[in-house]
C-alpha cells in the first residue's frame, strides 16, 4: 500500500536518510525503531511531505507522493501524528477535530461519522469538546492529536513517538488505542523508542540506525534476534 | 449630560473605524506574521476607488463603497501574490524584519503612485447621504457618520462570524496557531495567506470608502488610520482579533474624552500614555497571552 524505495533525505548538506526502503501493507501495523538521532522522525516527515526527499520514490497505492507539499500528501490519505502534536492550542477540541477532516469538509455526513468514530475511541474528548486544546492534560493532548489525524479517514496513519513524555499508565492506554485502531482496519506505521512494547504490537519491524535500515523482519523474530536484544532490550 | 452623550457617540464612531482597521492589521500579523505598514494605503485605495466610482461614474453610494472595498482587496491580493509570496519563497530568515521593510516600501510605492497619478489634491464627496439623526436636542448625528459606524459594525461582525463559525475561517485561525499542524491536516497555507490578506485589505478599503465624505482621499490619507490601528493592536496584544475590537473602542473613547476635556492636541498623548502604562504592567497587551 505505502511503498518507500531508496529514499535519501538531507537537511542542507547533512544527509540523514540513506537509501531507506520500507513497505507498509494494507491493514498492517509496522514499527520503525532505532536509537535517538537515527532519522526515524525524518523518515515520517519525508513521507508526510514536510521534508522533500533528495531522491527515491514514495508511493501510496501506486500514486507517487515524493515531492508533493504536505497538504496534498495529507489530502491523498496520509495522516501524520507528529511528536510535537502541533495542535491548535487556542482552539477548542471540537474545532481541532473538525479541522482534522478539512479535506472532507464539504461532506458533512462523513465529518460527523468520523467524529462519532473518534469520540467512540476516546470518550474523554467528547467530554471536553468545548475546552481549548491547550488546556488538556498530556495524555488527552495525545488522544486529540491521534483523533485529529483520524478525522481525515486516512489510508495510512503515521504515528511519531506517542509514548514520549507520558506516564506508564497513559502509555499503555495510547498503545491500546493504536491496537484497537489497527483491529478496526487502519494501517499504521509507528515510530517508537519503547522497543519491546512496540514489537509486541506490530507485525513487522524495521530497525533504523544512522540513517540506514540495518535490519528488518517479523516482530517476533526481531524480538528474539541478538541485535535487537543486545542493542535495545539490554539482555 | 449632553456632552457625555456626545462624547460617547463620537467615541463609538471612532472606535468603529479603528476596529475595522485594527482587526485586519492584527489578523495579518497573527496569520502571516507580517507587521504591515502599508495597511493605511489600502484605506487610501478604498477612498480613491469609492470616489471614482461615486463621483466620476455616478454609482449609488452603497455600490461606490463596495467598489472601494473590493478595489482595496484586489490590490491586497496583488501585493500578497507578488511581494510577500516572492519573499517567502526566497527566504524565511529574519522574516519579521524583512517583511516589515517590504511593507514600508509598498507603502511608499502606493503613496507616490497616487501622488503621481491623481496629484496632491483632495478627492472627496460632500456627502453620501444628506441629513441627520437627532439623537439628543443638541446632538444631531450626520447620516454619513451613522452609516460609517454601521459599516464598521457589519464588517467586524462578519469577520468574527467568518473566523469562528466557518471551516475556512477556522482554517485561517489554525494557520496562526500552528502552521505545521495546519499543513498536516491538508490546509494549503498559501491559499490561506492570500485569503487573509484579501480580507484584511477588504476591511481597510471599507473603512476608507465609507469615511470618504468625512476624510477625502489624498495620497497620504492612510497614515493617520495606520498609526491609530497600531495603537490599538499594541494595546490589545498582537494577533488577537477580538481583543483589537475592544481595544479600538477603548482608544476611540479615550481620544474623544481627551478631546472634549483637554483639547484636540492631547488626544494622542492620552492614548499613548495609557498604552505605555498597559505595556509596563502587562507587556503582551490587554488581551495578549505571552
Amino acid at each position: 500500500m505505502l511503498e518507500i524505495t531508496n529514499v535519501n533525505a538531507a537537511y542542507g548538506h547533512l544527509q540523514v536518510l540513506w537509501d531507506v526502503s520500507m513497505t507498509v501493507p494494507e491493514g498492517g501495523f509496522i514499527a520503525l525503531i532505532g536509537p535517538n538521532g537515527a532519522g526515524k522522525t525524518t523518515t515520517l516527515n519525508t513521507i508526510a511531505g514536510l521534508i522533500r526527499p533528495s531522491s527515491g520514490e514514495i508511493e501510496l497505492m501506486d500514486v507517487p507522493l515524493a515531492g508533493l507539499p504536505a497538504y496534498e500528501v495529507s489530502q491523498m490519505g496520509v495522516s501524520l501524528v507528529p511528536q510535537d502534536l502541533n495542535l491548535f492550542a487556542g482552539m477548542s477540541v471540537i474545532d481541532n477535530l473538525i479541522l482534522g477532516a478539512y479535506a472532507n469538509r464539504r461532506d458533512k455526513q462523513k465529518v460527523s461519522q468520523s467524529l462519532d468514530f473518534v469520540f467512540d475511541l476516546f470518550p474523554v474528548l467528547a467530554d471536553r469538546k468545548k475546552q481549548l486544546a491547550g488546556t488538556l492534560s498530556g495524555g488527552e493532548r495525545k488522544m486529540l492529536a491521534l483523533g485529529r489525524g483520524l478525522m481525515a479517514e486516512p489510508k495510512v496513519l503515521l504515528v511519531d513517538e506517542p509514548s514520549l513524555g507520558l506516564a506508564p499508565l497513559l502509555v499503555k492506554a495510547v498503545f491500546e488505542a493504536l491496537q484497537e485502531l489497527n483491529r478496526r482496519g487502519i494501517t499504521i506505521l509507528l515510530v517508537e523508542q519503547n522497543v519491546r512494547a512496540t514489537l509486541q504490537m506490530a507485525q513487522y519491524g524495521y530497525v533504523l540506525e544512522q540513517g540506514h535500515i540495518v535490519l528488518q523482519g517479523n516482530s517476533s523474530d526481531l524480538l528474539e534476534g541478538t541485535h535487537v536484544r543486545e542493542a535495545y532490550l539490554g539482555v | 449630560m449632553d456632552t457625555i452623550f456626545d462624547m460617547l457617540f463620537i467615541g463609538l464612531l471612532r472606535g468603529g473605524l479603528y476596529a475595522l482597521m485594527a482587526s485586519g492589521l492584527t489578523l495579518v500579523l497573527g496569520v502571516m506574521n507580517i507587521s504591515n505598514f502599508a495597511h493605511g494605503e489600502l484605506y487610501m485605495v478604498g477612498g480613491y476607488a469609492a470616489y471614482f466610482a461615486g463621483s466620476v461614474f455616478g454609482l449609488h453610494p452603497l455600490l461606490a463603497i463596495l467598489v472601494g472595498a473590493l478595489a482595496a482587496s484586489a490590490t491586497g491580493v496583488l501585493v500578497e501574490r507578488t511581494a510577500f509570496r516572492a519573499l517567502r519563497t526566497m527566504s524565511r530568515d529574519k522574516w519579521l524584519t524583512n517583511s516589515f521593510l517590504l511593507t514600508v516600501g509598498i507603502s511608499f510605492i502606493l503613496q507616490y503612485s497616487a501622488f503621481v497619478i491623481w496629484g496632491p489634491t483632495y478627492k472627496g464627496v460632500p456627502s453620501y447621504w444628506e441629513g441627520f439623526i437627532p439623537l439628543t436636542p443638541t446632538f444631531r448625528l450626520p447620516l454619513d457618520r451613522a452609516f460609517a459606524f454601521v459599516a464598521a459594525v457589519v464588517g467586524v461582525s462578519a469577520l468574527w462570524f467568518f473566523l469562528t463559525k466557518t471551516v475556512t475561517g477556522k482554517a485561517i485561525r489554525s494557520v496562526s496557531e500552528d502552521e505545521t499542524g495546519a499543513m498536516l491536516v491538508g490546509i494549503n497555507i498559501r491559499k490561506m495567506h492570500t485569503l487573509t490578506f484579501a480580507l484584511s485589505c477588504l476591511l481597510a478599503g471599507l473603512a476608507g470608502a465609507s469615511l470618504l465624505p468625512i476624510a477625502p482621499a489624498h495620497p497620504f490619507v492612510g497614515l493617520g488610520p495606520l498609526f491609530k490601528s497600531y495603537f490599538v493592536v499594541i494595546l490589545a496584544g498582537f494577533g488577537n482579533v477580538m481583543g483589537s475590537v475592544v481595544g479600538a473602542f477603548v482608544i476611540g473613547l479615550l481620544e474623544t474624552i481627551t478631546y472634549y476635556n483637554l483639547g484636540a492636541g492631547w488626544q494622542n498623548v492620552a492614548s499613548l500614555i495609557v498604552i505605555m502604562l498597559v505595556l509596563l504592567l502587562k507587556p503582551a497587551g490587554l488581551f495578549g497571552s505571552e
